[in-house]
């Protein structure tokens, strides 16, 4: 007896983040999921983002980390609600935890919430935690063949922030190379060429999030 | 059904699953369960976009999200992210 089922084997995570989506779009928050390897400038790009916007708007971060507080403790000095999330190993976030986290935000007080996702260009890009969208943070020390090897991560990012600009000249990369790889999986979008510790370019991310958080509030 | 014998999946191209590890993971979850001798099959789904400029349908190939008609890069995605139980089998 053959029987046909047809059952999302991922419906019970997505139905997850859809109530988390639909809980933050009721409450009008923005909320990004930023994924890139390790080293490659997450916590960073935060630190930047909050001593720029800290005051603009009122913001919340969530860290995923396999292990230690290391990051959370880097962003305790700008005195920001942040929720800790240790997977013990696993190599993404899922919306269980997500929801758990938010727990611990007033969200009617909160415009953007950042998700630092597990150091990881594969699983992160699998799984919707119920974010607005997914950031794709890169640098140029990685080299000009990530967008290649992790397509799907590329393929569903809303931004591309590539890092490091500021060491091309000591590396082989080719950032035309890169750029044109990143646009065959994903014309629409944006690339954003960051140095985050030099601090340029970070106008064009910071226009970019003031943008969504005013789309957010509309909607 | 009281025996599930087969199990089959449609996964599109474009979910990260390696067959072999799937296997492996399937056979490991089946143990004492009514699928316990269930054999698992999969078919892959190609990667399908639809060019919002020309409305032309294509098949992605090595990647390449761009459309083969117009060249247009204001591509949706409307096949290949399945992860789906189709069928099962049993007794």
């Amino acid at each position: 007896m053959e029987i046909k089922v047809i059952k999302n084997i991922l419906d019970a995570c997505e139905g997850q983040a859809q109530q988390i989506r639909d809980h933050l779009k009721e409450k009008h928050v923005l909320m990004v999921n930023l994924i890139g390897s390790p080293g490659s400038g997450k916590t960073t790009l935060l630190e930047k983002t909050l001593a720029t916007l800290k005051g603009r708007f009122s913001i919340a971060v969530i860290e995923g980390d396999v292990a230690t507080d290391k990051d959370a403790v880097r962003l305790q000095k700008y005195d920001i609600p942040i929720a800790l999330i240790n997977t013990d190993g696993a190599c993404h976030l899922e919306p269980i935890t997500i929801r758990k986290a938010l727990d611990e935000f007033d969200l009617d007080r909160t415009d953007i919430i950042f998700v630092e996702n597990v150091g990881n260009l594969v699983c992160p890009a699998e799984f919707d935690i119920g974010e607005n969208c997914k950031i794709a943070i890169s640098s140029a020390t990685e080299g000009h063949d990530k967008p290649e090897k992790y397509p799907l991560l590329f393929n569903e990012c809303r931004l591309v922030v590539l890092n490091k600009i500021d060491l091309i000249q000591f590396t082989d990369f080719d950032k035309d190379y890169y750029i044109s790889s990143v646009k065959k999986l994903n014309g629409r979008v944006p690339v954003l060429e960051v140095s985050c510790r030099a601090e340029q370019g970070l106008e064009g991310w910071i226009d970019w999030l003031a943008d969504s958080v005013s789309e957010v509030k509309k909607s | 059904m009281s025996r599930v014998t087969r199990v089959h999946l449609k996964i599109g191209n474009l979910r990260q699953i390696v067959p072999e590890m799937f296997q492996f993971a399937f056979d490991t979850a089946k143990k004492g369960t009514i699928a316990e001798s269930a054999s698992v099959s999969m078919t892959f789904v190609p990667a399908k976009a639809v060019c919002r400029t020309c409305g032309r349908e294509f098949i992605v190939e090595d990647n390449f999200f761009i459309c083969e008609g117009c060249s247009g890069i204001d591509v949706d995605v409307i096949e290949g992210k399945e992860l789906l139980i189709d069928t099962m089998e049993g007794e």
